[in-house]
């Protein structure tokens, strides 16, 4: 897909007019409705300068998708469908040149690919999360990415030259992460179900009264009642959150169309209403804040520029896009989707912090 | 780690007398040790300070309390404290609720963790299972960890042993009243409240309760409170002007962050010097 589809300021930040940093890439093929969208991929950029980051306007989501399904683009199609791993998002990354700055690729192995598909059959509410994915951290791993983004930089240079376009001679070099995904089991219920029924059944067998009086003395009790979590300076959704993040402690992104986000407080945004069709919007996948401490990570051994993910803080942030996943272009864009075959659509971003 | 703490403490009093305390203790022991992965081992931070923390910015957990950052990671206690942190269970009751389909039946677990040295923290957690219920108790516990601030009765001679001053605090219907009292009168309280006293690392004070103290929930929330308070009490000793400090977040950020972060630095020296 050539990079001239994307309009000029969709990159730049509403906050700073500065360029936005491609923070996530993720193919994400749809079949609603019994239609089946194989070229869709959603971008997620923020804004890398200093103290820009933190503000909810300066990051956007732009879902990419093709209009056509038919021979035209089949080709593409094509090209793109078959590897799953890094060949496919190494080639998109040489189309896209200036704004790669670091990306996290999210590659889906076959198996969940072919899941992704079926479970999304109908917009039905998801009982289930679809993937979730971990980043695979290690010294090893973050050795060889840092080689690999550094032939990287040298293609995207050779690119640049061949094709004439700016390039700007200091972005920053900054190591890219493979991410598995993995399907979450029901959180942490597993592990612990076991061993809780083991003590349960023990205190049954024994006959023993879980509220017997100790050491001989008269203890009597009054009833107690139920009592919701907290903590000095947690709440209770921050505390679910939690509990979620612990089952999987290296989660960095949620995947799950038409599913319920993880909320991280009580302050739910309005994702709005899709500006092409004007249907509701529905979740999609939200970003975790392991991501913020493996880019940091990463981050703290380069050269220190002005340009980082230092600043940002936020808890997660949460992207809904068009429930029906539209490709019907307004007419202002008609001619340009039409011949280009692309659809370009920013959907809602939704961040929170910690309170 | 803090399971098996835990089961060195006070398991098998949770669990009632009769011996099913020991062998809970040991098939738990079993138990946990099959399904746990080498994932849950492993701390990623969720939030800066926790990002701060494990990078090492922070030297104590007195820096923390010190600008009244908010912990929410469990981790972060566990990171300072480590092995010095024992928990117990003081008690576990079941609570009822009646459905249609009969009644449901939840237990709930009071689970007090210090280090004998001036950190307490009380968690009250709720969960259809028992062990559930711990360990959730546990980690809330651990969120709720506070400094303690001891003082003497009298001459000030050798190590603070006692309340600095006379402090009430108070839950529901129930106050508690805790009274500076020289050294080698113990712990003066009922059983329950003895606990969470000694978790930090107070050796002798009286106490004195009025209200319902039969609502075990509130009687130690009304503990707590009063350790709470022992740092909040603006006694002769801090009269000194304060120092400001750069908060943390200031100070490891080479840009300015979210507003609310900087406005935290009027802060007291919190240990005193006597």
């Amino acid at each position: 897909m050539p990079s001239e589809v994307i309009a000029e300021d969709y990159l730049k930040c509403n906050v700073c007019g500065g360029d936005l940093g491609l923070v996530a890439q993720v193919y994400a093929p749809l079949t609603i409705n019994g239609r089946k969208i194989d070229q869709r991929v959603l971008y997620i950029f923020g804004c890398p300068s200093a103290a820009c980051g933190i503000s909810p306007l300066s990051w956007r989501t732009l879902r990419v998708q093709s209009c056509n399904d038919t021979a035209s683009s089949s080709s593409r199609a094509d090209s793109t469908d078959q590897s799953e791993g890094e060949s496919s998002s190494t080639r998109e990354e040489q189309q896209k040149q200036a704004t790669d700055w670091w990306e996290d690729d999210s590659s889906w192995g076959p198996a969940a690919q072919v899941n992704a598909g079926d479970d999304v059959g109908s917009l039905g509410m998801q009982e289930l999360e679809a993937a979730l994915l971990e980043a695979g951290y290690a010294a090893s791993v973050r050795t060889q990415t840092e080689s690999s983004s550094q032939q990287e930089i040298t293609v995207l240079h050779e690119d640049a030259s061949s094709s004439g376009e700016p390039n700007s001679p200091d972005l920053p070099v900054l190591p890219c992460f493979y991410i598995y995904s993995q399907n979450e089991s029901h959180p942490c219920r597993g592990s612990r179900a076991v061993s809780a029924l083991q003590t349960s059944e023990r205190l049954e067998e024994n006959g023993v009264a879980v509220n017997t009086t100790e050491d001989g003395q008269d203890e009597a009790w009054e009833g107690e009642e139920y009592e919701h979590d907290q903590a000095l300076s947690a709440d209770r959704t921050y505390l679910k959150f939690k509990k979620r993040l612990d089952c999987y402690p290296e989660q960095c992104f949620r995947y799950c169309f038409g599913g319920r986000p993880l909320w991280a407080n009580k302050d739910r945004g309005d994702p709005g209403i899709c500006t092409i069709c004007g249907g509701c919007r529905t979740y999609e996948l939200q970003l975790m804040p392991p991501l913020l401490y493996y880019l940091q990570q990463a981050c703290k051994d380069l050269p220190s520029t002005s340009y980082g993910p230092n600043d940002w803080e936020w808890l997660t942030v949460i992207i809904y896009t068009c429930a029906q996943s539209c490709t019907r272009a307004p007419s202002n864009l008609q001619a340009e989707t039409q011949r280009s075959g692309w659809l370009v659509v920013e959907e809602a971003t939704i961040v929170q912090y910690e309170t | 780690m803090a399971e098996r703490g835990g089961e060195r403490g006070g398991f098998g009093r949770g669990f009632g007398r009769g011996r099913g305390g020991d062998r809970g203790r040991g098939d738990r022991r079993g138990g946990r040790r099959g399904p746990r992965r080498e994932e849950e081992e492993k701390w990623v931070p969720v939030t800066k300070l926790g990002r701060l923390v494990k990078d090492g910015k922070i030297k104590s957990l007195e820096q923390i309390y010190l600008f009244s950052l908010p912990i929410k990671e469990h981790q972060i206690v566990e990171f300072f404290l480590g092995p010095a942190l024992k928990d117990e269970v003081m008690k576990i009751m079941p609570v009822q609720k009646q459905t249609r389909a009969g009644q449901r039946t939840r237990f709930k677990a009071f689970v007090v963790v210090g280090d004998n040295n001036g950190h307490v923290g009380l968690g009250v957690k709720c969960s259809k299972e028992v062990a559930t219920a711990i360990r959730g108790g546990i980690i809330l516990a651990k969120l709720s960890v506070i400094p303690v601030r001891r003082g003497y009765w009298g001459n000030k001679i050798g190590k603070p042993h006692t309340v600095p001053c006379k402090v009430t605090g108070k839950c529901g219907s129930v106050t508690v009243r805790l009274v500076p009292a020289p050294r080698g009168s113990g712990i003066v309280a009922a059983r329950v409240p003895k606990k969470v006293l000694q978790f930090a690392g107070i050796d002798d004070v009286f106490t004195s309760s009025r209200g319902s103290t039969k609502t075990l929930g509130n009687f130690v929330k009304a503990t707590f409170e009063c350790l709470l308070k022992t740092y909040g009490f603006l006694t002769p000793d801090l009269w000194r002007e304060t120092r400001f400090l750069k908060s943390p977040f200031q100070e490891f950020t080479d840009f300015l962050a979210k507003p609310t972060k900087i406005s935290v630095l009027e802060e007291v020296e919190k240990t005193p010097v006597y």
